[in-house]
């Protein structure tokens, strides 16, 4: 091999991507040529120092963000006007899209002060757990306060809502069920089970439709997997709060101890032996 | 790499969420990091979301052929050449970085990282990302040439490129590697 043949595969052989006839020429040729073997190291150090470059970590709130996108995209729809002739449909549309300007415009400029439902019903988790973090009984009672909640049995419950809570699953040993409620939220109507573990600890396990994506609020969010399900994680002063997918649905743990507890309740909740 | 089990592939083209969530996971990190390099820190969020979107919208396209991280790779790449072209920063421009905490006695390595990150954004786009693909991402050359829709023999050939090209400018920013 010669220099320029050298140099063409200079990489492939760096990066160990040459048949081993080819390499072995071009091994030979660098025991006796220091300028192709100046270049090999080059590339050497450059991969040394190429691995010196670090991943930035991936910011913990990218998937309910991205779900909402998700979500959004399923509910449009597209409907051509195909019954109408080309022409008639294209100045309807043109029209429609004058009109449309006109009125969004005049929208977003009033929507532009207004908080989103999104931005609102995450500010609301965010006091509900700010407080809870505080004074857990005290949130409840706030929290219940926003919605109108109606406290039922869970064959009730099942009915109101159209499926069996999660709630109404066998507990560990320590833990009792203190209240149950269905709750009137803008975004669905969920179920609200209020735990006492030991007596004194409380837990509350909030379970909401398919349609509604993890609400924690504002703040930073750890995904992770607990008994082999993504779960989303985030901090309640010194305790966390959980969320996780549950058949269909989307359960949160509010005021859990440690993932370990999260674990615990999770293995408990998603059995199919439910109490009726 | 990371490998995507057929399961998860199938639910995703069903349109099955835990299944995009799991295939989300599995990559998300991946594709962050690719955004970072490619974009810059400050879109790399949003062009993370825009691949993922992109992935799950075409993932019927997907016909098995290739290892579903080359067809990862390759929506990702489009998508960061793409964003680069609208915004005009097809040449170089400077992209933001992650901040980070600088103490005395980390200056002389992180002197260095930077200069290469300087080194990088100088890169042309197309070869930055053969770069990546090679050198951080760990891909062979026929995952690339799958990635980026090439022959194996031009990833050779534009790794060589891209190397000699940051070599240069690494020397030029003050590298005495």
């Amino acid at each position: 091999m010669n220099c320029p043949e050298v140099e063409e595969l200079l990489s492939a052989y760096h990066d160990d991507e040459l048949a081993p006839d080819a390499r072995a020429s071009l091994t030979a040729h660098l025991e006796d040529c220091p300028a192709c073997t100046g270049r090999l190291k080059e590339f050497q150090a450059l991969s040394a120092l190429s691995a010196q470059l670090h991943a930035p970590e991936a910011p913990a709130h990218l998937w309910s963000a991205l779900e909402s996108k998700l979500d959004g995209d399923l509910d449009a729809e597209a409907r051509p006007l195909s019954f109408l002739g080309r022409q008639t449909a294209g100045r309807l549309a043109a029209m429609a899209a004058v009109l449309v300007i006109g009125v969004g415009v005049a929208f977003l400029a009033y929507r532009a002060w207004l908080p989103t439902a999104h931005e609102e019903r995450m500010a609301n988790m965010d006091r509900y757990l700010d407080q809870f973090a505080q004074n857990p009984d005290q949130a409840l009672e706030n929290f219940s306060a926003r919605y109108k909640t109606q406290a039922v049995s869970l064959e009730d419950a099942a009915v109101l809502v159209g499926y069996q809570p999660v709630a109404g699953s066998r507990l560990p040993q320590g833990y009792s069920l203190d209240t149950f409620q269905v709750l009137e939220m803008d975004c669905c109507t969920c179920t609200q089970a209020t735990y006492k573990r030991d007596g004194s600890d409380t837990l509350v396990l909030i379970e909401h439709g398919p349609d509604e994506p993890v609400c924690m609020g504002n703040r930073p969010m750890v995904n992770c997997r607990c008994n082999g399900k993504p779960t989303s994680i985030v901090q309640v002063g010194d305790r966390i709060a959980a969320s996780w997918k549950a058949e269909e649905r989307y359960v949160t743990l509010v005021g859990a101890r440690d993932i370990e507890q999260v674990k615990e309740l999770m293995a408990y909740l998603d059995t199919s032996d439910r109490d009726n | 790499m990371t490998e995507t089990s057929a399961e998860i592939v199938l639910g995703c083209q069903r349109g099955d969420r835990e299944a995009q969530r799991e295939l989300y996971e599995l990559h998300r990190q991946k594709v962050f990091g690719l955004m970072t390099r490619m974009v810059g820190f400050d879109d790399a969020a949003d062009l993370t979301q825009q691949v993922f979107l992109k992935i799950y919208k075409t993932i019927g396209q997907f016909a098995g052929r290739s290892r579903f991280e080359s067809w990862m790779y390759r929506v990702a790449t489009n998508e960061s050449l793409q964003h680069l072209r609208r915004s005009g920063r097809a040449k170089h421009q400077t992209l933001s970085h992650e901040p980070i905490a600088r103490s005395p006695s980390e200056a002389e390595r992180i002197d260095h990282k930077e200069i290469l990150e300087r080194a990088l954004e100088r890169l042309d786009p197309a070869l930055r990302s053969v770069f990546l693909l090679r050198e951080v991402e760990g891909l062979s050359y026929r995952e690339i040439a799958e990635s980026l829709d090439v022959l194996q023999g031009t990833v050779g050939s534009q790794l060589n490129r891209a190397r000699r090209r940051l070599r240069e400018t690494l020397v030029e920013l003050g590298w005495e590697g």
